[in-house]
């Protein structure tokens, strides 16, 4: 037996609601920080990719040259 | 059938109750539980997708694009961190859609928790106040305690004069009344009960149960008086007053998901011994007869309200110490004794800071076992979860219509109720 305090649930539902909001763009900023930092790695990871493939290309070209 | 009682219905044009709480309200409960859900999914495939690469994806073969070998590749990432700072980043993005997967289905068991708590507010409200401002809300307290707790057995009337009574009361008494009957081999009801509750709620009284378990037909039927309308937010003072010289016309207030809930015990106790049970709630516009309407699994996200709250009463004997045992007692002694308002008030004090409040939730794992109920639910318990907040939430119109009748009784019906009304007859 009771009456619902109708006030109180839409209010928990609105603070859910804005909680809900919150997180989900938190959640977005961290993965968009991550995002960022990854290509920064893959670019430098790249950049040293080829280094390495351009000294394997010197070296062989030496080879060749001997 | 009509009640002889009230002059105030006169049907009116009413805004459908839906649109009307659309209006008013800041959340619509489906959207944020679709929203929730939604959150949930994408979180947790991110998490996948994750999990299934291995950080330095699309590197081997930038290096073999390049000539290098495969080891040559794998030589150059290693050796340069490479690996290691993808595996560290790849580490954080998973404990970022962990932590929001976490946080989003807390969120949501908030939410649904709120279904439980806080409902019926009063003690809630004055938990809160207890703790901000002692001396003050301590007076409230105790009247309220005193009121809550008073059960005056009354000399018992006939039952047409009781019903009547019940009519009258809602619109003159600050609490509840319950009515028990019995039918009698003649096919008439007897007054067995006529108690008086608290200001929102009151427990059902032991001789239904005792009358059940002999095999009995018996009919519950309790009050939502006016005054009680203010405490649940659905009218203000100023209302309330303009109700009672009959200047405006009284909402209505239908059973509450409380009212669902006991229905459930009662009918199960029933079926268990045999007995019938039916129930009625008198506001001041009329009668809401409520029953369950199947025995299916229509009722289910309730009962698995009621198996939580369940589980954690058994437990809390075990697990609490004397000073906490203690402090729930002298809780549910200022508070009435429902183990929804004892909630309700230990969450509200552990939000405010009390360590007891706050030790007892934890040793009883209130919140966890809040998350694993919210998990556990099925496709169908959630659309019963959301027709039960959509029923709870809706602000009931001004005065009673045709279509906000047909809103309550279809939505019932969802979460496994029916749900029939009748108003009181028009004054002559």
């Amino acid at each position: 037996m009771s009456i619902t305090d109708q006030n109180r649930v839409r209010k928990v539902l609105a603070d859910a609601t804005e909680e809900l909001v919150q997180s989900k763009e938190q959640f977005q900023s961290e993965m968009a920080d991550i995002e960022k930092e990854r290509a920064v790695i893959l670019e430098e990871a790249r950049r040293a990719l080829e280094e390495r493939a351009i000294k394997k290309i010197s070296a062989e070209i030496q080879n060749d040259g001997k | 059938m009509e009640n002889n009682i009230e002059p105030q219905i006169r049907q009116e044009l009413n805004p459908i109750v839906l649109q009307e709480k659309k209006e008013d309200q800041g959340s619509v409960p489906e959207q944020f539980f679709d929203e929730a859900e939604k959150s949930i999914q994408e979180g947790e495939e991110e998490f996948k997708k994750l999990e299934q690469s291995e950080g330095n994806i699309g590197l081997e073969d930038f290096g073999t694009n390049l000539d290098l070998t495969k080891e040559e590749s794998k030589g150059v990432l290693e050796d340069g961190g490479f690996t290691q700072r993808l595996y560290v980043l790849n580490e954080k993005a998973r404990n970022s859609c962990r932590g929001f997967v976490e946080r989003v289905r807390k969120v949501g068991a908030v939410a649904t928790t709120a279904l439980v708590l806080g409902t019926t507010s009063p003690a809630y409200s004055f938990a809160e106040e207890q703790v901000v401002e002692p001396p003050s809300s301590e007076q409230t307290v105790n009247e309220f305690a005193q009121t809550a707790q008073v059960e005056t057995k009354e000399v018992l009337p006939s039952y047409e004069d009781a019903m009547k009574t019940l009519h009258e009361s809602v619109m003159t008494d600050t609490n509840e009344r319950i009515l028990v009957s019995l039918k009698g081999k003649d096919g008439v009801w007897k007054p067995l009960v006529l108690k008086e509750a608290g200001k929102t709620s009151g427990s059902v009284p032991q001789e239904a149960f005792d009358a059940l378990e002999k095999g009995e037909e018996i009919e519950l039927v309790h009050t939502h008086p006016l005054e009680a309308f203010v405490i649940a937010g659905v009218i203000t003072v100023e209302e309330l007053n303009g109700i009672k010289k009959g200047d405006i016309l009284s909402p209505s207030m239908q059973p509450s998901e409380m009212d669902f809930s006991s229905a459930i015990t009662l009918n199960d106790f029933a079926k268990k011994n045999s007995g019938v049970v039916h129930e009625r709630v008198i506001d001041p516009t009329g009668e809401w007869e409520y029953k369950i309407s199947d025995e299916g699994q229509g009722q289910n996200f309730l009962r698995k309200y009621k198996d939580f709250f369940n589980e954690i009463e058994d437990k809390r004997g075990s697990i609490l110490d004397i000073q906490e045992k203690q402090y729930i007692d002298k809780v549910k002694e200022e508070f009435y004794g429902d183990s929804r308002f004892l909630y309700s008030v230990l969450k509200a004090r552990s939000g405010q800071g009390d360590n007891v409040a706050k030790t007892i939730l934890f040793k009883i794992g209130f919140d966890r076992k809040a998350l694993e109920m919210v998990k556990s639910f099925t496709p169908d318990e959630k659309i019963q979860r959301d027709a039960l907040v959509n029923y709870m939430v809706a602000k009931p119109p001004k005065s009673v219509s045709e279509q906000s009748v047909q809103f309550y009784e279809n939505i019932a019906q969802k979460f496994g109720f029916s749900l029939t009304y009748t108003p009181n007859k028009k004054a002559e």
